[in-house]
């Protein structure tokens, strides 16, 4: 009985809901002011108006799970079919490579390979955004490109399954080419993991 | 123009505080920000040095009047970077005016369309009522902020506000971000401590990690008329709003 109360009730809301949100056209007089303003009797002429082309990668065209992260509390998340596997900083020994930018942390050894380690939020921020010092932040790896690069973050926060209309896919990449698109409800930004280690090599 | 939206279907959970003392901190970093007070309680108008029942231009007009501008119906605040579209009681009347008639939970976002390119930032004061307003106001945000006052009550008001929220994406078609904002946190309580540890275990994807500790000085900000920011820049409460935005803030850059 509850159930059924509570079905109705929302059924109610939705209606309300729809009807407030509908979109709808100018009423007639609001319209008829409209054409009496229009004093040019020529046609109008054709404007070519470009299409913004989304683009969307391969991975990402039927349901895919994300996996989310942080680093320096932004929240971050990549396909899961490009990861290659997660590991504890605590458990890694890392050895630093001096003379390299800032987001080059060092490389690790893991299972026979030796694995490039950046901390993301460097990469991905601006320099000016003040962050705690790395000993203190960093708790994961998150392994990608068949484990050569590696990507130090704060904590792994779960995964997520998504559909392609739960992102808002870019148009233009000219700028932060490796950020695809941003997970809509989360606020979260969804890495292209293949421009994103494309980036870091050419860097 | 970022346009956020402060709302929760609970009343007393900090919307007011939140709005105001995020408009008091843009507004010290030379952001031009207007304020649009939904509330038929109007508080935050108040709060600014207006009496809500003696408001003659404000919210109520945007909504009445078919052909009204919103530029006209601004009001300065005594903050050179803010100003107010005011609330006023008669705003409570609108439900029962035109609650029902379709499009009109978007009068909002077409409206603020008009003062796009003169302010860095809107932020929404919301009704703690489902209804009209608070309708116009989820349509016209980016992004929604949720104050949740860390007491068990509250909590099941943001059951009920996710709910809601739930709802009008499907009516829009899109989804609208959200960051749930825990307020009034008081370590000393075991109440308070077993809220935010409910809040960390159930909300975990859209709360943010840190807290808006209870601070008396809000109270002194409220009765000086001024944002806490401009009176006590160093107070834990503005400390802890500067992160909450700085954290939105990073967010929203690299996004």
């Amino acid at each position: 009985m509850e159930f059924k109360t509570q079905t109705a009730q929302q059924d109610v809301l939705k209606v309300y809901l729809d009807s407030l949100l509908q979109e709808v056209l100018p009423e007639v007089d609001e319209l008829k002011s409209v054409v009496k303003e229009e004093v040019s009797p020529e046609p109008a002429p054709t404007i070519s108006v470009p299409v913004k082309k989304v683009v969307i990668p391969a991975w990402a065209t039927t349901e895919f799970e994300s996996l989310l992260f942080t680093a320096g509390g932004l929240k971050l998340s990549i396909p899961l079919v490009k990861s290659n596997g997660i590991l504890a900083w605590d458990s890694v020994d890392l050895t630093p490579m001096p003379g390299h930018k800032l987001w080059y942390l060092g490389i690790i050894s893991h299972q026979g390979k030796h694995v490039k380690v950046i901390d993301v939020l460097n990469f991905v921020t601006p320099s000016s955004y003040k962050v705690k010092p790395l000993k203190d932040r960093l708790q994961n790896i998150v392994l990608i490109e068949d484990a050569n690069w590696g990507l130090a973050c704060d904590s792994i926060t779960g995964t997520l399954a998504l559909q392609r209309d739960g992102v808002r896919w870019r148009t233009n990449r000219s700028k932060r080419p490796w950020l695809a698109g941003t997970v809509i409800e989360q606020m979260c930004a969804l890495i292209d993991t293949d421009e994103f280690v494309r980036l870091l090599s050419n860097n | 123009m970022i346009v956020w939206a402060i709302a929760n279907q609970k009343g007393g959970v900090g919307k007011t505080t939140t709005t105001i003392s995020l408009a008091g901190i843009l507004a010290q970093q030379e952001k031009r920000v207007l304020l649009v007070d939904l509330d038929p309680h109007a508080s935050l108008t108040a709060y600014l040095g207006y009496q809500p029942d003696e408001v003659e231009s404000g919210c109520y007009s945007l909504f009445i009047d078919k052909k009204a501008h919103i530029k006209p119906l601004i009001n300065k605040t005594a903050f050179d970077q803010i100003d107010i579209l005011c609330g006023s009681p008669a705003l409570a009347t609108l439900e029962r005016q035109m609650g029902t008639r379709p499009g009109k939970g978007l009068v909002l976002q077409q409206t603020i369309k008009e003062v796009e390119s003169d302010y860095d930032y809107l932020l929404i004061d919301c009704p703690p009522i489902l209804g009209l307003l608070m309708v116009n106001a989820l349509a016209a945000c980016n992004l929604l902020l949720i104050p949740v006052q860390t007491e068990f009550l509250a909590i099941k008001g943001l059951e009920r506000m996710e709910r809601t929220l739930t709802m009008i994406n499907q009516s829009r078609k899109k989804s609208l971000p959200y960051i749930i904002v825990p307020t009034m946190f008081d370590r000393r309580t075991r109440a308070s401590v077993k809220a935010l540890r409910v809040l960390r275990d159930n909300f975990t994807e859209h709360l943010w990690k840190k807290v808006i500790p209870i601070d008396t000085l809000f109270r002194e900000a409220s009765q000086a008329g001024k944002p806490l920011s401009f009176m006590t820049p160093e107070a834990k409460g503005v400390i802890a709003f500067r992160a909450l935005l700085n954290s939105i803030t990073v967010q929203s850059r690299v996004l």
